[in-house]
């Protein structure tokens, strides 16, 4: 008695609210603390790599609409897509067994950051005028002042801040799940991607 | 009602089975409890009874599991669950999440299995009343103190209207006077409908 | 219901007694215009013609200027600031020479800002005078899956709990002195043994969830039924369709205006 799709389990279904709740939680922790990152898609990447691509895609996209849509944030709603791209990415690094070595984790998240820039530049160009309010908004800043376009610069912001963030909370989120018990992740039809 | 013959069951990667050449039968309106020390396999008999095992638990489960006429391992899992309502220690593992009143909490297996709205008022309200928490009715499930959300818990699933109630631990967070209103409305139900109880205790 | 993570102002407006879905169109319509219509001004102009005499009929005026002011008050200072001052060859407008506002930077500072305000405040409106159960309900009856409004609702009520552990997570920094003193390495040192079990408890937790929806014939075949009932007013199916070619309107002017530039 399989549901038709393999991946969409209950347990991935009650995954995933969880998940948004761990992206929202750690990610206003860390806007609190003061410390330089995001750290708001470790709930998406935890969802990507143990559920697959498309329940990630899933989780950054609810997750960036949700924080954005309840008032939270609104910042965030648009960038829903970057998001989706995330958990996409993450569920394809680990379907193709990145997440077994420490470095090559790393890596992926460096690359998964790098195209989450790419997706989040036009938007934040064209819906925000560039800025989002944030303190990276500084990048922005230095690079117009250069002379350069809103798009390039948009782009720079997101370049220095999304490959650095997203490789550590791929490192986060391998450690995570090598923590988490064996009959636990015996839940999860992707599991043995990473152990 | 239930039937377990020779069963036998192991977790998914685990050695050792959790369950050996297990053997019971209980009739029909009759009330069976489990009493063992931990780690003896109480929670995994109370999962094999409703068909979590090996449903959503898969692993290897040799012997008969029969449950209300139905053959567990072969029967899906979403008509099992019309048989057999499962209880367990945590309530807030156990309320949907999704309901801002208890009222509607109670109501939500209902939804799920298509009642009609009439209907579900009254077995809304009845079941509140049965264990005591028609006071509670417009409370928010998730502000709830353990007990009170367990007692909710407990009206959920009696709203269903199972065959087979199993109940691992169901008491640990009720106080005194919870657990008597608790009892006494398991016990209208064996007495009305005949309801088999299947109890697990520490 | 200010338990949940939800904005809703509890109420009996007229506004609070539309259909989820008419609301729903309002936005779609008031963000369209926002986002696609020409100009400076026109998103000040749905402010204060759509927007503000919906909140005011709503009786969420007041709280809806406030959150709107508070959420969009740090974007605008920097985009004025950043595109303002920075607007590489711009024209000034005030001051002179390197530290001067640019023309094109203020017209695309109030442009800019003009959006944001449009976007947050028609979500706000939305949001305080809608019950989410109403909404996903209404979704539902469309046809949503429950899978769907499932996430949305377990979401609404599991982020505020975390926040609130989170918050708890904080606080005991604080009391150390970590939270915003102390050097980043300490600061990311003490908060990790901290976040990391809130994180493996809650994921552990997700088993005897699933199997507790799976235990209220969550997967049962077949249609559901909801207990909670959503009315609507006769006039309100003309209005939606109003709403939405209102907002393909907007589209295609955009569209034209591009066209003939």
């Amino acid at each position: 008695m399989q549901t038709p799709r393999k991946d969409f389990t209950t347990v991935t279904l009650v995954l995933i609210p969880v998940a948004i709740a761990i992206n929202i939680a750690v990610g206003q922790l860390i806007y609190t603390l003061k410390i330089p990152l995001y750290l708001d898609s470790i709930g998406t990447v935890l969802v990507g790599v143990l559920a697959g691509p498309w329940a990630g895609a899933l989780t950054g996209l609810l997750s960036n609409l949700i924080w954005g849509l309840s008032g939270l944030n609104p910042t965030y709603a648009p960038f829903a897509a970057a998001a989706a791209a995330i958990g996409l990415l993450a569920g394809l690094f680990a379907e193709s067994g990145w997440l077994r070595a420490w470095w090559k984790v790393v890596l992926a998240g460096l690359i998964t950051g790098l195209v989450a820039a790419v997706i989040s530049a036009p938007i934040a160009a064209y819906v925000f005028g560039g800025v989002t309010g944030a303190g990276t908004d500084v990048v922005v800043a230095i690079f117009r002042s250069f002379g350069f376009g809103v798009l390039p610069s948009s782009f720079a912001q997101g370049v220095s801040s999304d490959p650095l963030d997203k490789a550590v909370s791929f490192f986060i989120v391998w450690m995570i799940v090598r923590a988490l018990p064996m009959r636990f992740l015996a839940r999860f039809p992707r599991a043995g991607s990473v152990k | 009602m239930i039937t377990l013959d020779r069963v036998t069951y192991t977790y998914p990667g685990s050695a050792q089975p959790a369950l050996r050449e297990i053997s019971l039968s209980v009739p029909e309106g009759q009330f069976l409890g489990v009493v063992g020390r931990n780690g003896a396999g109480k929670s995994t008999l109370a999962y094999t009874l409703a068909g979590f095992i090996p449903h959503f638990y898969h692993g290897v489960l040799e012997g008969e599991v029969i449950v209300d006429q139905k053959r567990t391992q072969v029967t899906p899992l979403s008509e099992l669950v019309l048989s057999v309502g499962l209880i367990y220690q945590n309530p807030f593992n156990q309320i949907s999440g999704t309901k801002y009143t208890v009222r509607e909490e109670i109501a939500f297996g209902l939804e799920n299995l298509g009642v009609s709205r009439a209907e579900m008022v009254d077995r809304s309200e009845a079941m509140m009343a049965l264990v005591g928490i028609s006071d509670l009715a417009d409370r928010m499930p998730l502000s709830l103190s353990g007990g009170q959300m367990q007692r909710v818990v407990i009206a959920s699933l009696l709203a269903m209207k199972p065959k087979v109630l199993v109940l691992d631990e169901p008491t640990s967070q009720l106080d005194p006077i919870g657990s008597r209103e608790v009892f006494a409305a398991i016990r209208s139900l064996m007495l009305n409908e005949r309801m088999t109880v299947v109890m697990i205790e520490h | 219901m200010t338990e949940a993570l939800g904005l809703y102002v509890p109420g009996e407006s007229r506004v609070h007694q539309l259909h989820p879905l008419t609301k729903l169109t309002f936005v779609g319509f008031i963000l369209l215009g926002g986002l696609a219509l020409p100009g400076i001004w026109t998103t000040y102009a749905l402010l204060f013609l759509v927007v503000a005499p919906l909140a005011w009929l709503g009786r969420v005026l007041r709280e809806l200027v406030a959150a709107t002011w508070r959420v969009a008050l740090p974007f605008a200072i920097s985009v004025f600031l950043i595109q303002g001052f920075l607007w590489p060859n711009g024209t000034p407008f005030l001051g002179s020479g390197v530290i001067s506002l640019k023309r094109e930077g203020l017209v695309f500072a109030v442009t800019s800002t003009g959006r944001i305000l449009t976007v947050v405040s028609s979500f706000l409106w939305f949001a305080f005078t809608t019950r989410p159960d109403a909404l996903m309900a209404a979704l539902a009856q469309r046809g949503v899956p429950a899978s769907l409004t499932y996430i949305l609702l377990a979401t609404l009520q599991i982020v505020p709990r975390f926040r609130a552990r989170a918050a708890a997570i904080i606080d005991a920094q604080r009391a150390r002195g970590l939270e915003t003193g102390g050097s980043l390495l300490r600061r990311a040192q003490g908060v990790l043994p901290l976040v990391v079990p809130l994180i493996l408890s809650s994921l552990i937790d997700v088993e005897e969830r699933a199997l507790a929806i799976e235990a209220r014939a969550f997967n049962h075949p077949g249609l559901k039924t909801s207990l909670i009932e959503i009315e609507q007013a006769a006039w309100e199916p003309a209005a939606r369709w109003a709403a939405i070619l209102g907002a393909i309107g907007f589209l295609l002017l955009r569209l034209w205006f591009s066209l003939n530039r």
